[in-house]
């Protein structure tokens, strides 16, 4: 899937799901903004059953901000989630490293994504560069 | 008759003001109090404020990430009494900031075990619960797998003298080792 944005104010971020076992749900991860060339594609993975019964996060488009805290590497909140709160893209491997939240990560295997730590600092990169607004695109069922 | 009116008038909104204001002058009433007075009698008065349903969780603050996230850093600092109002009102979280509580209270366990292990006494866990307070990882291992292995073997080294905590002690060991399964599939 590809988002492009008229007025180039816009990273999209695009969360495709499509590998389910009992403890999660993976999938792609691709990062693009019209107003720089830098592209990241990558992997994701979230907590199959995190404890709001209501998460994962269903699929649609959420509007994002960089959550900024002292002591910890940024982070990447979804805006207005039903029936959930916080909802971020951060660091994590493994699905009791997310509640209910989306890790990234360079590879993937079963119940795992690798390099969080690089897939997060490629997508903060692009964002920040970007500047302006952030959407985050989930496709696949939860 | 004026003068009875306007006595009648300010008496009302004096009322009525006392009345706004009383939920938040009780000591110890919302999350807030804790970081500026991180005693029992402050956890006391939230824990007599906290029902454990959603309005409860609005009533004391613990619906805002800014006041439930400064909680969440002085457990990761260790602080007792703020570990006993994130065990009160974690049910209340969501997301990152649940995730930063379990990392924060796996942090508080690798300091001091033994107390740790004496405060979940007082509260309701589900096993599910334990063991994401005590298995969740700090950010700062992420991506490393050694890491990671060594401190899930430490906290579960530290478990070793609770008998009724043995199944946690293997979860961590099964977590272990499916770290280190992956070690070997990437040789």
């Amino acid at each position: 899937m590809r988002y492009t944005d008229p007025y180039g104010l816009d990273t999209t971020i695009a969360i495709a799901r499509d590998t389910y076992t009992s403890n999660s749900v993976t999938g792609t991860i691709s990062v693009s903004s019209d107003r720089i060339a830098d592209t990241f594609s990558g992997y994701h993975l979230e907590n199959r059953r995190p404890p709001n019964p209501q998460l994962p996060v269903p699929a649609g488009t959420y509007d994002a901000f960089v959550d900024q805290r002292a002591g910890r590497k940024d982070r990447i909140e979804l805006f207005n989630v039903p029936n959930a709160t916080d909802v971020q893209i951060h660091l994590g491997n493994f699905p009791n490293d997310a509640e209910g939240c989306f890790l990234p990560g360079t590879t993937r295997a079963a119940d795992f994504v690798g390099n969080s730590a690089r897939a997060m600092d490629a997508i903060l990169d692009i964002v920040k560069r970007d500047g302006g607004k952030i959407k985050v695109i989930v496709s696949g069922g939860p | 008759m004026k003068t009875a009116l306007i006595v009648l008038v300010s008496s009302v909104a004096i009322l009525l003001g006392c009345a706004a204001t009383s939920a938040q002058d009780r000591t110890g009433a919302t999350i807030q109090a804790i970081p500026t007075a991180p005693t029992l009698d402050t956890y006391l008065g939230l824990r007599s404020a906290f029902h454990g349903d959603k309005d409860s969780c609005r009533e004391v603050g613990a619906n805002t990430s800014e006041a439930s996230a400064v909680i969440v850093e002085m457990i990761e600092g260790g602080d007792a009494v703020a570990l006993r109002a994130g065990l009160l009102v974690f049910r209340c979280w969501d997301g990152g900031l649940l995730g930063d509580f379990f990392r924060a209270t796996g942090q508080y366990f690798d300091r001091e075990p033994r107390g740790f292990v004496g405060l979940l006494d007082g509260y309701l866990m589900s096993r599910t619960d334990v063991q994401s307070l005590v298995a969740t990882l700090p950010e700062g291992a992420v991506d490393d797998l050694d890491e990671q292995i060594r401190i899930l073997r430490s906290r579960r080294a530290s478990l070793a003298s609770y008998s009724s905590f043995s199944w946690l002690a293997t979860e961590l060991e099964n977590e272990a080792l499916r770290r280190e399964a992956l070690k070997a599939q990437a040789r």
